[in-house]
C-alpha cells in the first residue's frame, strides 16, 4: 500500500512540544509543514491539544522547568500514543549534556518511540523519521 | 469570592518557540499590568562554558539560540580574538558579514511569517516561509547546514565562498529582493494587517531609551541605534548601509523596520561580493589555546538587537567567566510597558512584535481585577481571541 | 596605542563627580571600551552621573565570583562606547538598586540575584527570573563553590 493511501485511511495528529530547545529544531519542524516539504500530504496534521494527539513531537533537552509540563501533556494524551524525539538534544541532551538545568534527553522523562538525530535534523529527515514511525505502527 | 478556573494547558502552537510566562492583570478588555517570568529555556550554559575549552565552547555558544546562532558565534569569536590580540584576514571579515546578513534575512522573514500567523493571515505565512527557503538554500550552499552554520571560528571562517557559490548567491538575492518588496507593499496596504498593527503596542522614544530596548523594537520608536554603525565590528566600518528607523512607535513600525532591514541586508551582501578581498580565510590557533588574563566586552547587532558577551580570563584554556545577554531579555521591560493600556486581543501581536527569542508563551495567566477572576489561557486560545475580537470590531476600534 | 581623548574625559569627569579617591582603577584597552572600578558606596552616584553624561543604556549587568567576593559589572553604553562599571560586594551581599535611575536595569538585577545571590535593595520585584520555581533557596549556581556535578546530583538526582 502506498504511503498516500494509508495516510488517507487514518490521519495521525501530531503535537509539537518545545522542552527547552534552542529553536533550531522547532523552526525545522515548522518548515516541514510549509509547502516545500509539506508534511501534511502524509495526512499528519499538527494539532492544538494533547487530548486529540496521537504523536508527541518533542524538541529540546528537557530543562528542569518544563519537565512537569512535558509529563502532564504526555499523560493527557489518549492511548495509543507515541513520542518522537527530534534533534540531538531530545535524543540525548546534545551539546547541553552535563549542564546543571538539563535532563539529558526526552527518554529520561517519558518513553520515546522514535529518535531523529541532527542538530537540527533537516525537514526531510524529520518527515522521514515521522513517516517511518507511522508505517511501523500500521498507519 | 472570585472564581478561579484553569484551562488545561495546551501545547505550543507549531508557530511558537520556547515557552515563557507572563502574568497579566486585566480589567475587562484592557491589560492593566504585566509581570514577566521567563526561564523555561534556562539550561545553565554560562556555567557549562567555564568547564569547557575555548574551542569546545564554540559549539555550545552557537546553540544559545538556533535562529541567531551566527550572531552568538560571531560575538564569541571576536571576543576571544580580542582577548588574544588576534587579527583575522580581511576576507574572513567579509565572509562573516555575508553570513551575518543572510541570517538577518532568514530571521526577519521567519518572523514576518510568524507575525502573519499571529493575526490569522495564514496564507501570507505560508507564502513567506516558502520564499524564505531561498535564503535557507543559500545558507546551506555556503556552510553545509540550513541552521547552525558554524561559519565563524577563532581566527577566521571555516569555509570559503567560491565563484560558483557567488553566482548562486547573487541569483538568490535578486529573488529575495523582489519578494520582500512585494511583502512590503502588502504590509503597507492590506487592511487586515494595518488594523492589527497601526497604533498598537505603543512605545514612546523616551520609554524605549529608559527601558533599554534594543534592535528593531528600539528603531521602530525612531531611535537611531545599531551596533553595526555605532560600535562597528568585523567589516561593518567598510560597508555602506542605512540604519533603518521609523517613528510610528507601533507594531506596524516594527514590521517595516524589519522589512527594510532585509532589503538593506541584501544590498550589503551584494556590496561584500563586489568588494571581496582576496587571501586566506583563517589564521590557525592551537586547539588547546590559552587566552591571556584580561577581560573583553564584545557586542554585535543580532537580528533581534544588541547582543553582548563579556569574557573574564585568568589565563588558561577555559574561560573563567563568560556572560551572555541575548537581545530579547533587553526588550522584555519594554514589551511589558507596551502591553499596558492595550487590549487583551493585542497581546499576541505585541509580544510577537519584539521578535522574542522564546515563544510568545505557551501559557499566560490572567487576573481580572474588576471581576476578581483568574484564568490561564494557552497562546493558541489568546491568538484566536485576538482574531475574533478584531473580526467583531472591524472598523470600530482605533 | 593612543587613548581617545573623549574616553579619558569620561574617566576624569567621573572622578570629579564622585571624588578621585573613589575611583579605584580604570583602563581603556581600545576605542569604545572603558573599564572603571568604583567604591561600592559610590555606585548610585556613579550611575547617575554616567547616565547624565549620556550613558543611558544598560546593556546588561554581569556577576563574577572572583574568589574574594562578587564583582557586579554594570555594562553601560553611550552610542558605540561600552563602559563597564565594577563594584565589589560580599557573598550574599547587598547593593542598592539602580532601577529607579535607569528602569531598564530591572531584569538584569533580578538575574544577578538568581545566579549569585546578591540582594538589590529597594528593587521593585526580586522574584525568580530564570531559575525553576522549585530551585532550592540559597543555591546560587554561578558561584564557584558549586560544581556542575554537585548541582546535577542535588537537583536532577543524577551525576
Amino acid at each position: 500500500m502506498g504511503i498516500l493511501t494509508w495516510a488517507r485511511t487514518r490521519s495521525p495528529w501530531l503535537l509539537h512540544f518545545n522542552a527547552g530547545a534552542c529553536n533550531a529544531c522547532d523552526i525545522e519542524v515548522l518548515a516541514a509543514l510549509t509547502p516545500r516539504f509539506d508534511l501534511e500530504r502524509f495526512g499528519a496534521i499538527l494539532k492544538g491539544s494533547p487530548r486529540h494527539a496521537d504523536v508527541l513531537v518533542v524538541t529540546g533537552s528537557v530543562t528542569r522547568q518544563v519537565k512537569d509540563r512535558l509529563v502532564r501533556i504526555y499523560e493527557q494524551m489518549p492511548e495509543p500514543k507515541f513520542v518522537v524525539a527530534v534533534g540531538s538534544c531530545a535524543c540525548a541532551g546534545g551539546v547541553f549534556q552535563r549542564c546543571y538545568n538539563v535532563y539529558e534527553g526526552v527518554d529520561k522523562i517519558i518513553p520515546v518511540d522514535a529518535y531523529i538525530p541532527g542538530c537540527p535534523p533537516k525537514p526531510e529527515a524529520i518527515i522521514d523519521g515521522v513517516v517511518k514511525l507511522l508505517k511501523k505502527l500500521g498507519y | 469570592m472570585g472564581e478561579e478556573f484553569l484551562v488545561p494547558i495546551g501545547p505550543q502552537h507549531p508557530a511558537l518557540k520556547e515557552p515563557e510566562n507572563f502574568m497579566l492583570t486585566v480589567d475587562g478588555e484592557y491589560v492593566v499590568d504585566v509581570r514577566a517570568r521567563i526561564g523555561y529555556n534556562h539550561r545553565g550554559i554560562e556555567k557549562a562554558m567555564e568547564d569547557r575549552t575555548y574551542i569546545q565552547n564554540l559549539y555550545i555558544v552557537e546553540r544559545v539560540c538556533g535562529i541567531c546562532s551566527d550572531s552568538h558565534m560571531t560575538c564569541y569569536v571576536q571576543c576571544v580574538e580580542e582577548a588574544m590580540d588576534l587579527e583575522i584576514p580581511e576576507r574572513a571579515e567579509y565572509i562573516r558579514v555575508i553570513v551575518a546578513e543572510l541570517e538577518r534575512i532568514h530571521s526577519h522573514l521567519l518572523w514576518l511569517g510568524v507575525a502573519a500567523h499571529e493575526i490569522g493571515f495564514d496564507t501570507l505565512f505560508f507564502y513567506i516561509w516558502r520564499d524564505r527557503e531561498v535564503v535557507m538554500d543559500l545558507l546551506e550552499l555556503i556552510s553545509g547546514n540550513r541552521v547552525n552554520y558554524a561559519m565563524p571560528t577563532i581566527g577566521g571562517v571555516r569555509r570559503d565562498i567560491t565563484p560558483e557559490m557567488e553566482k548562486e548567491l547573487r541569483k538568490g538575492l535578486k529573488i529575495l529582493y523582489e519578494r520582500t518588496e512585494y511583502y512590503k507593499q502588502i504590509c503597507l496596504n492590506e487592511k487586515t494587517i494595518l488594523q492589527r498593527a497601526v497604533g498598537v503596542g505603543i512605545l514612546t522614544p523616551r520609554q524605549a531609551v529608559e527601558l533599554c530596548a534594543v534592535g528593531p523594537t528600539l528603531r521602530a520608536s525612531g531611535i537611531k541605534s545599531d551596533v553595526r554603525a555605532d560600535d562597528p565590528y568585523i567589516a561593518y566600518d567598510r560597508i555602506p548601509f542605512e540604519v533603518v528607523t521609523y517613528d510610528w512607535c507601533d507594531v506596524a513600525a516594527r514590521v517595516m523596520v524589519r522589512i527594510d532591514e532585509v532589503l538593506e541586508a541584501i544590498k550589503m551582501i551584494e556590496y561584500c561580493l563586489d568588494h571581496m578581498p582576496r587571501g586566506p580565510i583563517r589564521v590557525k590557533v592551537p586547539v588547546m589555546m590559552k587566552v591571556p588574563e584580561g577581560e573583553v566586552v564584545s557586542r554585535v547587532e543580532a537580528p533581534r538587537g544588541e547582543l553582548i558577551h563579556y569574557l573574564v580570563s585568568r589565563g588558561g584554556i577555559k574561560p573563567y567567566r563568560y556572560k551572555i545577554r541575548s537581545p530579547t531579555l533587553g526588550n522584555i521591560p519594554a514589551v511589558c510597558e507596551m502591553l499596558k493600556g492595550g487590549y487583551i486581543a493585542d497581546v499576541p501581536i505585541v509580544l510577537a512584535a519584539i521578535d522574542p527569542c522564546f515563544s510568545c508563551t505557551d501559557r499566560i495567566v490572567f487576573y481580572d481585577v474588576g471581576k476578581d477572576k483568574r484564568w490561564v489561557w494557552t497562546h493558541e486560545q489568546l491568538r484566536r481571541y485576538g482574531i475574533e475580537f478584531y473580526k467583531r470590531n472591524r472598523g470600530e476600534v482605533r | 596605542m593612543s587613548v581617545p581623548e573623549d574616553h579619558l574625559k569620561v574617566v576624569e569627569d567621573l572622578k570629579k563627580a564622585v571624588g578621585a579617591e573613589n575611583v579605584l582603577e580604570w583602563s581603556i584597552p581600545r576605542e569604545r571600551r572603558i573599564f572603571v572600578r568604583v567604591k561600592t558606596e559610590k555606585l548610585r552616584d556613579s550611575v547617575r552621573h554616567l547616565r547624565d553624561v549620556g550613558f543611558k543604556h544598560v546593556s546588561t549587568i554581569s556577576g563574577v565570583d572572583t574568589g574574594d567576593g562578587i564583582d557586579v559589572v554594570y555594562h553601560l553604553a553611550r552610542g558605540g562606547v561600552s563602559l563597564a562599571l565594577k563594584v565589589r560586594t560580599d557573598y550574599e551581599g547587598k547593593l542598592p538598586t539602580i532601577s529607579d535611575i535607569i528602569p531598564g536595569a530591572v531584569l538584569y538585577e533580578r538575574e544577578v540575584h538568581d545566579l549569585f545571590g546578591v540582594v538589590f535593595e529597594n528593587h521593585p520585584d526580586l522574584s525568580r527570573l530564570i531559575l525553576p520555581d522549585d530551585w532550592p533557596e540559597g543555591v546560587y549556581p554561578l558561584l564557584k563553590k558549586w560544581k556542575i556535578e554537585d548541582l546535577r546530583r542535588r537537583l536532577m538526582g543524577s551525576g
